[in-house]
């Protein structure tokens, strides 16, 4: 399973991969991107089975990234993993194409129960 | 209600958000907070993020020594005491703590004031002056082995 993370923290992406490690993706390749235009270069080059990424990043944030994946025809899973988890945001979320939002902070079991929610299998 | 009973408010929400943020990850339960009005520190570390809505124009921040934002940073990236942390990566854990944070304030806030806007973080080391339109308040948080002073400022109504 080819997995990318995307966020301009870095920090945060190792956190991010820990978690989906201890989620069950302990087998998983991991890519990663600091925003939505190194995301669409990394998307370019792999066959993505799954993309996780921040929604505020500069240059590219998460939902322009979504767009224009979706608009480019690529229909890869896509979900948020971000602090705008307001309502509001996973309405927007979900009407551009993303599977599911993560509100930070979490835990391993919301990453577990959101991916198995999702259809997406470790 | 007055701007400065409105940041008042405003920083009820930032204390929850740094216990939610304590709790969930940095695996610290109990976090004593003590309220004061504007300490202003002079050359402290901190990161800030502004949060933009029609209620006003508000910045939040955490301000600690480096010693304390290592130890912040150590327990959040899971790392050890004899493991090395780069100033980087002190700075790029801290900022991603403030946007939770202040994440958390924006979750907690926004049926208040549903057109509020969350920036990006900035880090940076010196002091907050305060103009005469603007409030501000600090809150400091003690952790078990560290303290932080957690900053609300706010821009006061026309």
């Amino acid at each position: 399973m080819e997995i990318l993370i995307t966020d301009d923290s870095k920090a945060m992406r190792m956190i991010v991969m820990r978690h989906l490690r201890q989620a069950g993706f302990e087998d998983a390749d991991f890519y990663e991107a600091g925003n939505g235009i190194e995301g669409l270069e990394v998307v370019e080059d792999h066959d993505l089975d799954l993309i996780l990424s921040d929604w505020n990043m500069p240059e590219m944030d998460g939902y322009e990234f979504l767009i224009q994946l979706r608009s480019r025809g690529l229909e890869v899973p896509f979900g948020f993993v971000t602090s705008e988890n307001t309502p509001d945001m996973l309405s927007k979320a979900r009407n551009a194409g993303a599977m599911f939002l993560i509100g930070k902070p979490f835990t391993v079991d919301i990453f577990r129960e959101t991916l198995r929610a999702a259809g997406v299998a470790g | 209600m007055s701007d400065a009973e409105e940041l008042e408010r405003w920083c009820d929400v930032l204390a929850e958000a740094f216990s939610e943020l304590a709790e969930s990850a940095l695996f610290v339960e109990d976090v004593d907070f003590t309220r004061m009005g504007w300490f202003n520190s002079k050359d402290v570390p901190g990161s800030y993020i502004p949060l933009v809505g029609d209620s006003g124009t508000y910045t939040f921040g955490i301000q600690g020594s480096w010693k304390d934002f290592s130890k912040l940073s150590r327990r959040f990236l899971f790392l050890g005491e004899e493991e090395e942390i780069s100033n980087e990566e002190v700075v790029d854990a801290v900022n991603e703590l403030c946007n939770i944070m202040v994440g958390g304030v924006k979750r907690r806030m926004v049926t208040y004031d549903p057109s509020l806007k969350l920036g990006l973080p900035s880090f940076f080391t010196g002091s907050i002056h305060v103009t005469s339109d603007q409030e501000a308040r600090e809150t400091i948080a003690d952790m078990e082995t560290e303290r932080f002073h957690l900053v609300a400022v706010k821009r006061r109504a026309e």
